[in-house]
């Protein structure tokens, strides 16, 4: 896993996943990611700009 | 931050009635990975309302339910309200068809709320406001939806998961009746979470309305369907319910191991479970009624309550929090206690 790992890719992503890591986000740095914020996000550096923008 | 606080306000009675007609997620999920929806959503089954059923007619047979057995005259019912987002009509409020179904006398002050998963809760706050001072005495809240005449059977997200149900609480002024404590809030640049899109004034119904419309996979529903952005509104619920709780904990002075019961709006097994973990709630002081009616919307918890708590609600004085979220986005929590109060068995109509 890299910061450019398209994690949609992984064999292991489903929808309770993406809900996971929204879950995850949430505990971690109490941020709130809307449904066109993980819909738009590839990467797992996109993911973190989306949490650092909204910190 | 809105905290409420109210004094004299005795819950009486709640009841609630569901449509006869069972669907059962194994055999209606037709998208594949009927278990793993169950698993996640905690959604066996749910109840449907036939096409003559509406909500109003829910929620009368457990009002009529619900007064015989609290022996009270539907002369001395000074309030109604009615919260739903699926009433009879655009025009006019279904309170006023409502209170004359029931018979009530024409002294009675009635009003709509539209409103869904947070419904109860404000039409708590609403219904204890309008009684605190005892000019009226008496009121009786409904709430419920007929979920299942919004949903497109092409929508895997939101198909199986809700069901239908009416529900009706009764609040009496009583000197004697320990206070009532609400925590209240609004978030309404979520509007577009949970959205049925024409119909309104907004976007009038027209030729396009109907329109089946691919959202995401297997996400097919038309403007006149209510879309469910599942991602938004999970994170909406986790990150707004335990903070409500626990502001109205602390805003109030209560002691969280003081409570017996929580009751969460029943959204899914998923949301409903990292509410409660992340509240560090034990599994014994949170019902779910998920299992057997799904999400029944402004129903919920009254609902759960009826089916999941019935004997202890008649036997015992019990403290609750329960918390409302979701549609608007809007969402709360109240604190109120009971004490012996009449809960008939759930009605089936």
């Amino acid at each position: 896993m890299t910061p450019e790992t398209k994690f949609r890719e992984l064999e292991e992503w489903s929808s309770i996943v993406a809900l996971s890591v929204i879950a995850m986000i949430d505990e971690e740095y109490d941020v709130q990611i809307k449904g066109d914020e993980m819909r738009s996000a590839n990467t797992i550096a996109d993911l973190f700009n989306i949490v650092k923008s909204k910190k | 931050m809105a905290f409420l606080a109210f004094d004299n306000i005795k819950v009486a009675g709640l009841s609630a009635c569901v449509p006869k007609d069972v669907v059962e997620t194994s055999s209606s999920y037709k998208w594949g990975g009927g278990e793993h929806f169950i698993e996640t959503t905690g959604v066996e089954r749910h109840r449907e309302a036939k096409e003559k059923i509406c909500t109003s007619d829910l929620c009368i047979s457990a009002t009529e339910k619900l007064l015989q057995q609290l022996q009270w005259d539907k002369n001395s019912i000074d309030v109604l309200l009615f919260v739903t987002q699926t009433p009879d009509y655009i025009l006019p409020a279904t309170s006023c068809i409502i209170q004359d179904r029931l018979g009530l006398s024409q002294n009675t002050y009635t009003l709509d709320i539209s409103l869904g998963c947070s419904g109860w809760v404000y039409g708590m706050s609403v219904l204890a406001s309008l009684l605190e001072k005892g000019c009226a005495k008496r009121g009786l809240l409904l709430c419920g939806d007929t979920t299942s005449k919004t949903k497109s059977p092409q929508d895997k997200s939101t198909y199986c998961l809700f069901g239908d149900a009416g529900t009706a609480t009764a609040l009496e002024f009583d000197e004697n009746a320990s206070p009532i404590y609400f925590d209240m809030h609004t978030d309404g640049s979520g509007a577009n979470a949970i959205i049925i899109e024409d119909g309104g004034y907004r976007n009038p119904v027209n030729d396009s309305s109907f329109k089946m419309r691919e959202k995401g996979a297997d996400v097919i529903l038309n403007n006149l369907q209510c879309y469910l952005d599942g991602m938004s509104v999970f994170s909406f619920g986790i990150s707004k319910a335990p903070k409500s709780v626990k502001s109205l904990l602390e805003h109030f002075s209560l002691n969280k191991e003081d409570i017996d019961v929580f009751t969460f709006h029943q959204a899914n097994l998923f949301m409903n479970e990292k509410i409660r973990t992340k509240l560090g709630l034990p599994s014994g002081k949170v019902p779910y009624g998920l299992k057997d009616f799904g999400n029944t919307s402004s129903a919920s918890i009254p609902l759960t309550l009826v089916v999941e708590k019935q004997q202890a609600l008649q036997a015992e004085r019990l403290k609750h929090i329960a918390c409302g979220f979701g549609v608007g986005l809007s969402w709360g929590s109240i604190y109120f206690e009971t004490d012996r109060i009449v809960v008939p068995d759930l009605v089936e109509i």
